[in-house]
Order: C-alpha cells, then structure tokens, then sequence
C-alpha cells in the first residue's frame, strides 16, 4: 500500500519535474519550426477564414485559371489550379465566390474533383479508374432487389426495370438483377461493352465519373444521368428508394434524410457538369463560333 | 409554347440563386450569369438542327440549378441543426421528462424552528 503510493508520488514528481517540461517545449519547437505555422497548426485545420473578395477567371494556353483577387488559386500541392472549360471555371469560381465569412472547402465539388483531376493524388492509370468504375456493376443498386414489403417490391420493379430496359435498349448490356445475396448476372460481353464505353471519356470525364458512381453505388443510374435520360433529382431519388418508401411510410427527418437528399444532390450535380463539361469541349468551341457578333 | 417558357424560367430560377451568391453586384455584370444568358438565350432562336442542343444546354442548366439549390439547403439546414456544444444535465434530462433530484445546500435547509 505505501510503496504504491510511493510510487505515484515519483510519477507525479516526473511530471512536475521542470526538465521533461521544457523537454516538452524543445519538442514543441521542433515539430512548429516557425511561430506562423504554430499558431495555424492550432486553429481550426477545417476552418479557413475568407481571404480574398473576389474570386475571377483568366485564360492562359487554353486552360482557364481562377484568380482570387490578384493572387492566383492554387492546388493543395501548391501548382496553379487549372481547367479545360469555361463553364466548369466560372462555376469554379462562382464557388469560391458562394463562401461567406469561413471557406467551406468540403461544399465546393467542382473545386475538388478539379484537384482530383489535376493532381492525381492515388496515381491512378486510366485502366485502373475504368476496372475500379466498373466494380460497381456487380454490386449494382438497383440489381439487388426485395421481395418483401410487396410495395416496395412493385417500387422497385416500376422505377427500377425502366433503366435495365434503358441499359439493354441504348448500349446493350445485360445484367439480370438478384433476389437473394447472389451477385447479380452480368455476362463479360456486357462489360467489355462498358469498358470501351468509359475509355471514351477525357481522364478528367472519369474522375467525374467514379466520383458519381461512388456516391450512389450504382453504375447504371449514372450512365443512365450522364447520357441526359434522367435528372439528378430523379437519379438521387432512385437511388435512395427503399429509404424514399421507409419515409413516407414511417416519417423522415430533417436533420437526417433532408440532409442526405441534399448533399446527394449535391455531389451527383456536381459530378455530372464535371463530366458534361469536360468531356465535350468540342461542342463548346462550335458553339462560341454561332454566338452571334 | 410551353417548351419555349421553360428554358427562360430556369434562368430566372438560376437569376435568383446567383442573386443571393453576388449580392452587391449587378446580375448582368456576373460573368457566371452572362454566359449562362448567352447560352441559354443564343440557342433559342436558332434551328430545328440545333434542337437537341437545346436540350442539351437547358439540361445542363438545369443540373447546374440543382447544384446551386442544393448547396445553398444543404447549408442552410446544416446550419439549422448545428451541434452547439453539450447538453447539460437538467435539459438532457428534461428531453425524457425527468427532473434532477434538488441538490443539498444549507441555505436551503429549513431553518429549526426557533425556541
């Protein structure tokens, strides 16, 4: 008992002891070498104050930059942050111009998938992005389906099949979807299909995309978006319908479903201008050329 | 008549979302809003050829609308329902409908009656 408390007196010695304090502040000094970084170390590191007034674009060798202010926006690496279109910089820039008071860097989509695309942070080849886009197609959304509640059964049936339909109709591809824990049907005809599909795009077209599929795990919806048969607001719905039927059913809650809605929104709106955007720059070219004088 | 409405009533919807984004300066003076109106505008009149691109610039000002819209609810209702800070005792408490027990404290004691 007394040499315990012997004991926890030495600790509590050690800890008062002035050598491993200042011990500690060496230390300190090592990891902030310089008092700025310090004290932005200890600030919120989510939480940028707005720096700048105005954010505007500016051309350079065809790519659109965005300048905040005079000083020019840069990427987290530190090189100048650069797009091929000048839609996709004015909604860059309108973006950073949305921000009040605290920069919300996790709100500006186009911002970041523009790094993503820029910066290629995970050194992705483009075989790569299109196996990694295509994983999605087996576990496809609207492949696994319910028998249960027979509503929700006929939901899905109703919303669903009209995109497999789609799917058959516009590219071929045949996929039968799954009522047990099975992985749906896909024959390898349907996937080289995909795969000749996707290397269509522009590398910055695929970052877009696997940013989409990644947000509502299913492939089919977001060929089905990006190919302008549906809206986002439609997408996102068909995507969230088993929980679009719980809600009706037992009530949804702001805080949590309305939210989810949103940002979903958010992130396949986003994700969609991204590719339109940059995967059709030769259409954008013919139409400044018909822009009447 | 009707597909014709619809094209200008999205950019009156974008006006309306990029009004509240530029609030000092003058919507025609915005160069996000300038080139949507040139696009938008420019493709209404031109031909039959160019009708499906009509959609498709309609279509993608609607998804850009979608954006706008959903940005700016996401944050409001974020903004709504903040965490601010812990709850204390007495109000977490109060949200199953219990009381806490009233603490000790001498001034409160009845005071022994006087002889």
């Amino acid at each position: 008992m007394a040499a315990s408390r012997a004991m926890i007196n030495n600790v509590a010695c050690l800890f008062r002891c002035p050598l491993v304090s200042r011990n500690i502040t060496e230390a300190q000094k090592n990891v902030f070498p310089s008092n700025s970084l310090s004290r932005r170390y200890f600030q919120n590191p989510r939480e940028l104050k707005k720096f700048y007034k105005k954010a505007t674009i500016a051309t350079s060798d065809g790519w659109y930059e965005i300048n905040l202010d005079k000083r020019k926006l840069r990427t987290p690496h530190g090189n100048i942050f650069k797009v091929p279109s000048e839609p996709l910089a004015l909604a860059v820039a309108t973006e950073w111009n949305t921000q009040d008071k605290i920069v919300n860097r996790q709100a500006m989509h186009l911002t970041s998938l523009s790094n993503t695309a820029l910066e290629n942070p995970l050194h992705k080849t483009r075989k790569e992005m299109t196996e990694a886009i295509i994983h999605f197609l087996e576990t496809d959304t609207i492949c696994y389906r319910l028998t249960d509640p027979p509503e929700l059964a006929k939901l899905e049936h109703d919303l669903w099949d009209p995109i497999l339909e789609w799917a058959a109709q516009r590219y071929g591809i045949e996929i039968t979807p799954t009522y047990s824990i099975d992985p749906p049907k896909v024959s390898e005809e349907s996937k080289d299909i995909i795969r000749r599909h996707l290397l269509s795009y522009s590398d910055w077209a695929l970052f877009g995309y696997h940013y989409a599929v990644d947000t509502i795990k299913s492939l089919l919806i977001i060929m089905a978006l990006v190919d302008k048969h549906i809206t986002v607001e439609t997408a996102v719905d068909l995507a969230r319908l088993e929980q679009v039927f719980q809600t009706n059913h037992w009530g949804s809650v702001e805080w949590y479903h309305g939210i989810e809605t949103y940002e979903l929104r958010c992130r396949l709106s986003a994700a969609a201008l991204f590719i339109h955007w940059c995967s059709e720059s030769s259409t954008v070219k013919q139409k400044a050329s018909l822009r009447p004088v | 008549m009707a597909s014709l409405s619809t094209p200008s009533r999205v950019l009156r919807s974008l006006a309306r979302e990029l009004k509240a984004i530029y609030k000092q300066e003058k919507l025609s003076e915005v160069p996000a809003y300038a080139y949507l109106h040139d696009q938008l505008r420019s493709f209404q009149v031109t031909g039959e050829k160019i009708c499906r691109a009509q959609h498709e610039v309609e279509y993608v000002a609607r998804t850009y609308l979608c954006y706008l819209e959903s940005t700016r609810k996401q944050e409001e209702l974020s903004n709504l329902y903040r965490g601010r800070g812990e709850r204390s005792i007495e109000s977490s408490a109060e949200i199953v409908g219990l009381k806490l027990p009233k603490l000790y404290s001498e001034d409160l004691q009845p005071k022994p009656p006087q002889a």
